[in-house]
């Protein structure tokens, strides 16, 4: 889309934190929902990541509202269905859809903890360790080691935030696929959005919609491996550092490929001419040479390559973070 | 179905700002905004140099990504066409002036609305012109429904080649212009129209 050639950029610095920020709670989603599935700690991450998830979802709400030039109008996001055509509408309820299911969720993975703990105690007291309250029934674990490690952990079972209630049992699963739905499509909205102004060309553009949606995968994993490399053993969360290291070498990889793809459909195509020079050579070239192509791409490729110590990944995570938080900057503001 | 629309026959214009001044005392437009603009747009090198006097309003598109932005529906198309804002509808998201590649939204602070030209929708319902058609001193602009094979505008349209700004956009513009020059696509390329150095907040800005 042609610029105007007079105007301002309507949107400023805080829509851009926004669309930067977005994309930690759609990749955390995902990610605690990839290693849900593929045998590790599903619930026991859901709860460091549920709340953080929840923690940025409002943050970022609260920036939105607070870059409207009506901040009381906000909720004519939420309550207007006139205009599905809008992806600002759709991702405002999104938004709001998610952060709502992220607290059944906590509630759930705490309530869940809590029951376990209880349940556990008992075991251990030489009781059958089975807990009813009201329709609720926690199962003892299996045996009374693992009864002490979900009362030192505060979770036990299968993955997922799941509860003993007949309506948890029948909710838990909706909240699941809902939070797993939202959080892809939220990894994707700031590509649907930012296509449909001309301030952010490169958001038209044939790669961005992975690049969003890799990003997010890569802030996500991140966040984990640098919760997993930091955290107490006690919490149990050390087994993750292995296959977050090999996921965040295979994002690293899938996100290079992505970005040789778009350079080469980018370069020589005369409507992006000036996009390519502002960030080869022009103002936003520091900006992508050295936190995107260097320190988000190339050093923690190299480090997760060759290292495997906690200090190294969690060194190469913060690398990560800062390269994917440049790259979603730049699809904002170059061009515009 | 009336489709209201205008053409603006940019061989006639002669960049006296009337348009302008008119919007500006229909609606009551903030210092720094403009509904409807003339923009001077400079061509070639000494000795033959030449200037070009354009002007730009919202188009009311067709396809109006101002009216597909919007979260809050505050952005709707009149039955006769005209694309136009709600301000108690508006949050400020600013969605629309994002879109539009005219550039053709701004804010009004006091209004706490985003705000744009209506082809002064309050005039039209009474059979008027729009302010700016009445100011012009040389009718370079002709105002009317393009449906009606009768109106005025429709005839012009007939008779002259016409073309619209951005085509390439497609937008699907209602404003039609008549360019024997070729001198729309200049706006696109040559920034220097407006001097955005201006102080034009009368000072406020620096007694504040």
């Amino acid at each position: 889309m042609t610029a105007p050639f007079t105007a301002g950029r309507p949107w400023g610095a805080l829509v851009a934190v926004y669309f930067v920020i977005i994309g930690l709670p759609s990749g955390l989603g995902l990610v605690t929902w990839g290693l849900g599935r593929l045998g590790g700690p599903g619930t026991r991450l859901r709860r460091y990541t549920d709340p953080l998830s929840a923690a940025t979802l409002v943050a970022i709400s609260v920036l939105l509202v607070t870059d409207l030039g009506r901040p009381e109008r906000f909720f004519l996001m939420l309550t207007r269905f006139d205009n599905l055509g809008s992806p600002i509408a759709v991702g405002a309820k999104l938004i709001a859809l998610k952060l709502a299911l992220l607290v059944v969720a906590i509630w759930a993975v705490e309530r869940y903890r809590r029951l376990n703990t209880v349940a556990a105690r008992g075991y251990e007291r030489g009781g059958t360790g089975a807990v009813r309250t009201g329709t609720l029934t926690i199962e003892p674990p299996a045996s009374r080691r693992s009864a002490r490690d979900a009362a030192a952990t505060g979770t036990s079972g299968p993955p997922g935030p799941e509860v003993g209630t007949a309506v948890g049992a029948a909710l838990m699963p909706i909240v699941g696929w809902g939070l797993l739905a939202t959080s892809f499509a939220l990894a994707l909205y700031p590509a649907a959005v930012l296509s449909r102004t001309w301030s952010s060309p490169l958001a038209a553009t044939s790669g961005a919609g992975l690049l969003f949606l890799l990003t997010s995968l890569l802030l996500g994993a991140a966040a984990i491996g640098l919760l997993a490399a930091t955290a107490p053993a006690r919490l149990g969360l050390s087994g993750l550092l292995r296959p977050v290291r090999r996921l965040l070498l295979g994002l690293l990889g899938a996100y290079a490929i992505t970005l040789v793809f778009e350079a080469l459909s980018l370069i020589g195509d005369p409507r992006h001419s000036r996009t390519v020079a502002e960030l080869s050579t022009g103002a936003q070239a520091q900006l992508w040479w050295l936190a995107v192509v260097a320190v988000g791409l190339v050093v923690p490729a190299a480090v997760l390559a060759i290292e495997r110590r906690r200090a190294f990944v969690a060194g190469a995570a913060v690398a990560v973070v800062v390269g994917a938080c440049a790259a979603r900057f730049l699809l904002f503001s170059v061009g515009g | 179905m009336t489709r209201l629309g205008m053409l603006i026959d940019l061989s006639t214009c002669i960049g006296c700002h009337a348009c302008s001044v008119a919007c500006k005392a229909e609606f009551d437009v903030p210092l720094g905004a403009f509904r409807d603009t003339v923009h001077y747009v400079e061509q070639g090198s000494y000795p033959t140099v030449t200037r070009h006097f354009i002007p730009v309003l919202c188009n009311h598109c067709e396809d109006a990504p101002c009216l597909n932005a919007c979260p809050t529906d505050a952005i709707s198309r009149l039955p006769d066409g005209q694309v136009v804002i709600s301000e108690g509808d508006c949050n400020v998201n600013r969605y629309c002036m994002s879109a539009c590649p005219y550039d053709a939204i701004y804010i009004d602070e006091d209004k706490g609305a985003a705000q744009k030209c209506t082809f002064c929708e309050h005039r039209t319902a009474q059979g008027r012109e729009p302010a700016c058609v009445s100011a012009c001193p040389t009718g370079c602009r002709v105002f009317g429904d393009l449906d009606d094979p009768d109106s005025e505008i429709s005839r012009r349209v007939a008779a002259s080649p016409t073309t619209v700004w951005k085509e390439s956009a497609g937008t699907s513009p209602r404003v039609r212009y008549v360019d024997p020059r070729n001198a729309l696509p200049l706006i696109a390329v040559n920034g220097v129209q407006v001097d955005t150095r201006a102080d034009l907040t009368g000072g406020q800005e620096r007694n504040r």
